[in-house]
């Protein structure tokens, strides 16, 4: 364990920084507060690139078997609410709104600020959840789910439209699951807040919360017009 | 508080934030309207280029890719980068794969490979 000393008069005085103490939040194994800040985000931003990785293999296999059976996958697009996926769009980008004032408010060290923004944004990510909940029932009583009781009347386009319902599941599955992560990493992130813990150099923690809320929000921005509004144009005939 | 901190870090009034947030719900009607009309190969184009004119006002103001270091914005382009080249090259691969010829023998089981079938007689006789 370092003690403090050497520390405050190495940096202390080179940068003419006359804060003698450490402030609260910093953590000892890097050079000063702004070191720790920018080492976090550039660290948030490395896992986000892996993140862009793993959501874009699902992509990628999206658009190969959607090239091969495009048929299958616009009827079965078509049967997705386009209404629900547009109400679910609008929450979501309202609580990537949220979470950039939550960051806001942690850049002035206005805890409580960064207390109420927060758990707008948890109740909007639960709205989001609640819809997803609405969507997959409907899906499991019209017999649409793959493997499990999947039903389709065009028997031509019934391959098609069984993988689209495969990266369907999959693909909101995935972002929903990195929803519920983030409703956990919210409520620890209001409690901290509650307690007091950031300021105006010390914010770290809440501008990576609001890093990965923004990341989710954008794979969102990309799943809902490849899943939902695919098949939008076709006559409502396409449902059955 | 306020302004004493050195790092100069620009705190945008909460206006910008707003501003971004309904530049995004535009951008949303417009997807959602476009996507109405049967434009032929052009609908996926142009759904991707609204979706990612607003992944990158979110990434930009949200994300604060805007007031950045250098080494942040680069670990974020990283990411679409490698993006880019898997989509690029497992989509050539399965784009072109059907023209390329390749040897007839290919996906057939030769006659003397572990995997192959056992012949009916040798099952019901024994060794003799």
């Amino acid at each position: 364990m370092a003690t403090h000393a050497p520390t405050t008069t190495s940096h202390g005085a080179a940068g003419g920084d006359s804060h003698g103490a450490h402030p609260p939040g910093f953590a000892h194994q890097f050079e000063d507060i702004e070191q720790q800040l920018d080492s976090t985000t550039f660290g948030m931003w490395v896992f986000l690139a892996q993140e862009i990785m793993f959501f874009g293999g699902l992509f990628c296999g999206y658009s190969i078997y959607r090239s091969m059976m495009p048929l299958g996958f616009e009827t079965a697009s078509n049967h997705l609410n386009v209404y629900l996926g547009a109400a679910n769009t609008i929450v979501l980008i309202l609580s990537s709104l949220t979470m950039a004032l939550a960051v806001r408010s942690a850049m002035l060290g206005n805890n409580p600020a960064i207390v109420r923004y927060l758990i707008g944004t948890l109740i909007l990510g639960f709205v989001f959840l609640g819809v997803k909940v609405v969507e997959y029932t409907d899906k499991f009583t019209h017999h649409l789910v793959p493997g499990y009781n999947f039903q389709w009347p065009d028997a031509a386009n019934a391959g098609g439209a069984q993988m689209f319902y495969v990266f369907y599941f999959t693909m909101t599955g995935m972002h929903a699951l990195h929803m519920v992560i983030g409703a956990g990493l919210l409520l620890y992130f209001i409690y901290k807040a509650s307690k007091g813990t950031y300021h105006a150099r010390y914010f770290g923690p809440i501008e990576n919360m609001g890093l990965y809320w923004h990341f989710v929000d954008i794979v969102w921005i990309f799943l809902f017009p490849l899943l939902y509004l695919l098949g939008f144009n076709l006559p409502a005939g396409g449902k059955h | 508080m306020s302004q004493e901190n050195h790092h100069q870090h620009f705190v945008p009034p909460v206006s910008h934030y707003v501003g971004v947030f309904l530049a995004l719900m535009v951008f949303t009607g417009i997807t959602v309207l476009a996507a109405k009309f049967d434009l032929g190969l052009l609908n996926t184009p142009i759904a991707l280029a609204i979706a990612g004119t607003k992944a990158f006002m979110v990434m930009y103001i949200f994300m604060e890719l805007r007031q950045a270091s250098a080494i942040t914005r680069m670990s974020a382009l990283s990411g679409i980068v490698f993006l880019a080249i898997m989509l690029i090259m497992i989509g050539q691969d399965y784009a072109a794969r059907h023209y390329l010829p390749y040897p007839a023998n290919w996906g057939k089981t030769l006659p003397n490979s572990p995997d192959a079938p056992v012949p009916a007689a040798a099952h019901g006789a024994p060794a003799h």
